[in-house]
């Protein structure tokens, strides 16, 4: 019988050994799905072995039943928990990317589409002059283009004036949260690899296009 | 085994599930200790570490050990130690005859008492079931939501682009109603696109100075009878309307 004992210890320890060797930053899961493997297992084997020394056949019966509940449900949750978890970062970090590719393109168009208005209605013939006094304010430190406070500290999308001409005004938009579609590409920042938009706006309107 | 105790057989499960119901209660008032569910836990770091993520924008490297140690202990007395402990428990009385119902030994009522308490696994599983399927459902909706607006926005911005080009350069010249002897087509705008997977159509024009652009998704909106502006019923519908020089304003017909 005390045999019995030396079995829990050894299930404890290999438990416990799962649990924790897998790196204990980030994610749980690694960790969560070792154990629960290693522990499920151990039940397993213990019930096999251990089951038969049960004489009465209801009560053998009985806790075969309820521990093949109990790992049947528990996959299920796990199972469901495992996909939630996955789905909802995948989900957030969708979201933000949204948000931020829809900011940008609202930043960019904004400012530009009020520029080409004035520029026609008023027959104004140097366009880059007319954005710069509709929007000097805003530009600082050399090109950043604070339309869209993105001096504050936890703004990730920058804008920038990339050059205002007689005939054209361009804007980039430029986030530090998304990746590019190429690691590589140099970034109006200086950053390399992140989202970057651009924008021109002529007198025959805006032409917007995605850089990275 | 005496007939009391063949008669009474139930009493000592009766005392563990009173057990496991108080400790429960108890427990409530001690903060969120997970039982029966050990990959809630590991299910709410990831979304931790996502919502950091989403506003902070890089990826948190907090161990939590809190929530870490709660599901190693969780595992270890639902797999290894409770139900080891009951098979135990039953050899040992079996061997035993207890005259008394109750008597059942320390390891039973640990290993009884810790099975039952892993068994809140089923509600929990079927509830969990419901609630995913209800949320993701809902979020697919969110995202149809926001790529309706997000083509209304284009569709707006080439309006308002329209608006003020001037005729010679295929504008409105300062109109939406009748630039070029007619007016202004959806067809006119560059983001313009019949084949996508939602439907935009556009108000009568019976204004120089405004229009409104009907966006339709094909996901269920929440009144099941809602006229769609595009002769369907039901879908999620946002309509925009385009004030030069005002903002875009949008107005959701049916919601989520």
């Amino acid at each position: 019988m005390k045999k019995i004992f030396w079995w829990i210890a050894v299930g404890v320890l290999l438990t416990t050994g799962s649990f924790f060797i897998p790196e204990q930053t980030g994610s749980m899961w690694p960790s969560v799905i070792a154990s629960s493997v290693v522990a499920t297992s151990y039940l397993i084997v213990f019930l096999a072995v251990w089951l038969r020394e049960i004489q009465s056949s209801a009560k053998r019966k009985t806790v075969a039943v309820i521990c093949t509940i109990l790992l049947v449900f528990s996959l299920a949750s796990a199972v469901i928990s495992y996909e939630n978890s996955v789905r909802q970062r995948e989900s957030l970090a969708n979201i933000r990317t949204h948000i931020e590719t829809e900011l940008a393109y609202t930043f960019l168009h904004k400012p530009l589409i009020k520029t080409l208005g004035q520029f026609h209605a008023d027959n104004y013939d140097d366009m880059g002059n007319l954005f710069t006094e509709k929007y000097d304010s805003l530009i600082v430190q050399d090109s950043l283009f604070n339309y869209s406070n993105s001096l504050e500290d936890n703004e990730t999308l920058y804008l920038f004036v990339s050059k205002t001409t007689a005939d054209s005004v361009v804007l980039i938009g430029e986030s530090s949260y998304i990746t590019g579609q190429h690691s590589t590409f140099s970034n109006y920042s200086g950053k390399t690899g992140r989202y970057q938009v651009r924008g021109i706006l002529t007198s025959k309107g805006v032409d917007y296009e995605r850089q990275n | 085994m005496s007939d009391k105790t063949k008669q009474y057989w139930w009493l000592p499960w009766a005392v563990v599930i009173a057990l496991v119901l108080a400790v429960g209660v108890v427990r409530s008032y001690f903060g969120n200790w997970f039982f029966g569910a050990p990959w809630s836990p590991a299910s709410i770091l990831v979304t931790k570490v996502g919502i950091n993520e989403f506003s902070a924008g890089i990826a948190d490297t907090n161990p939590y050990w809190s929530l870490r140690l709660n599901v190693f202990v969780v595992i270890l007395l639902t797999f290894v130690v409770g139900p080891s402990l009951w098979v135990y428990g039953e050899i040992k009385n079996q061997s035993e005859s207890p005259q008394d119902a109750l008597k059942k030994g320390a390891a039973w009522y640990i290993g009884a008492l810790l099975i039952v308490a892993s068994l809140q696994v089923v509600p929990t599983t079927v509830m969990k079931g419901m609630v995913f399927q209800n949320t993701w459902s809902s979020a697919e909706k969110n995202k149809a939501s926001d790529e309706l607006r997000s083509g209304l926005t284009r569709l707006g911005f080439d309006a308002l682009e329209y608006y003020y080009l001037p005729r010679e350069l295929d504008g409105g010249g300062q109109t939406f109603a009748s630039p070029q002897g007619r007016a202004i087509h959806l067809t006119d705008l560059e983001s313009y696109n019949p084949d996508a997977s939602q439907s935009y159509t556009l108000a009568t024009v019976d204004s120089d100075t405004a229009i409104k652009i009907h966006g339709v998704s094909n996901q269920q909106g929440s009144d099941a009878n809602f006229a769609n502006a595009d002769g369907r019923t039901g879908r999620i519908e946002i309509t925009m309307t385009v004030t030069p020089p005002g903002e875009l304003e949008f107005t959701v017909m049916n919601g989520k």
